[in-house]
């Protein structure tokens, strides 16, 4: 997919781990890491606007468009 | 719901029972009328006697009962499929590629059933045309148009399910 995830990118600037951000966003373990990984294969903006606060960022610092 | 399921999945192994015993009663009986007692062809289930024609042409005896038993034995491996759709499905969670994989194989063993019924039907009609007698035979293999008619829509439901198994796919995989 051209949709690249950089959420571990983002976690490791903001120095957070999983387990934090999980209970900072309120989803599960499982789910971040589905996300993480880029097995997703939707975002909900309610999601994105969870990690954004919780990492204080942009959704562009989190996805990016690669050809 | 879960009931409904219940007693549909229980309905579906005494249909299933049913049609095994058939099956293996025509079976038999044609088994004992080619090795042991050729008088067993005058009813091999029900009624459904083709002595005549075993009289007449054992090759034509042999594949007609062979059809016939085709036939049943398909329907009985229908209705497991049906069975195992019911062991499978859960309502909370319905879309599962193994599901949809099960309605398209019992749509292609529709459309044999109903292919084969039709052949039967028309190869017993050739079997009258030649003077033989078959009796009770038409009852073992009606319903070929049905049965085609019944393979369309299980395709199409096996279609509609597969796009509900992407859907659900993606509904999970949507964080």
């Amino acid at each position: 997919m051209p949709i690249q995830v950089n959420l571990d990118v983002m976690m490791a600037k903001r120095k957070i781990s999983l387990n934090e951000l999980s209970e900072k966003v309120e989803l599960t373990l499982s789910n971040l890491s589905i996300l993480k990984t880029g097995k997703a294969k939707a975002i909900r903006f309610s999601t994105l606007e969870a990690i954004c606060k919780a990492l204080d960022c942009q959704p562009g610092d989190i996805l990016e468009y690669i050809e | 719901m879960n009931k409904m399921l219940k007693a549909l999945y229980v309905l579906a192994w005494i249909l299933f029972i049913g049609l095994c015993i058939r099956t293996g009663v025509i079976l038999v009986t044609f088994l004992i009328s080619i090795g042991i007692n050729p008088e067993a062809s005058s009813n091999l289930y029900e009624g459904l006697d083709l002595s005549s024609v075993m009289d007449a042409n054992w090759v034509h005896y042999t594949l007609i009962t062979g059809l016939i038993i085709s036939i049943w034995a398909l329907k009985s491996w229908m209705l497991f499929g049906v069975i195992q759709i019911f062991q499978k499905l859960k309502i909370q969670d319905p879309f599962h590629f193994s599901i949809s994989k099960k309605i398209t194989q019992i749509s292609h063993v529709a459309l044999l059933v109903g292919v084969l019924s039709i052949l039967s039907f028309a190869y017993g009609r050739w079997l009258v045309d030649q003077g033989l007698m078959l009796n009770h035979f038409s009852e073992s293999v009606r319903g070929g148009m049905e049965f085609l008619f019944m393979a369309g829509i299980f395709y199409v439901f096996a279609v509609i399910f597969r796009r509900g198994v992407e859907i659900q796919q993606e509904h999970e995989l949507t964080i």
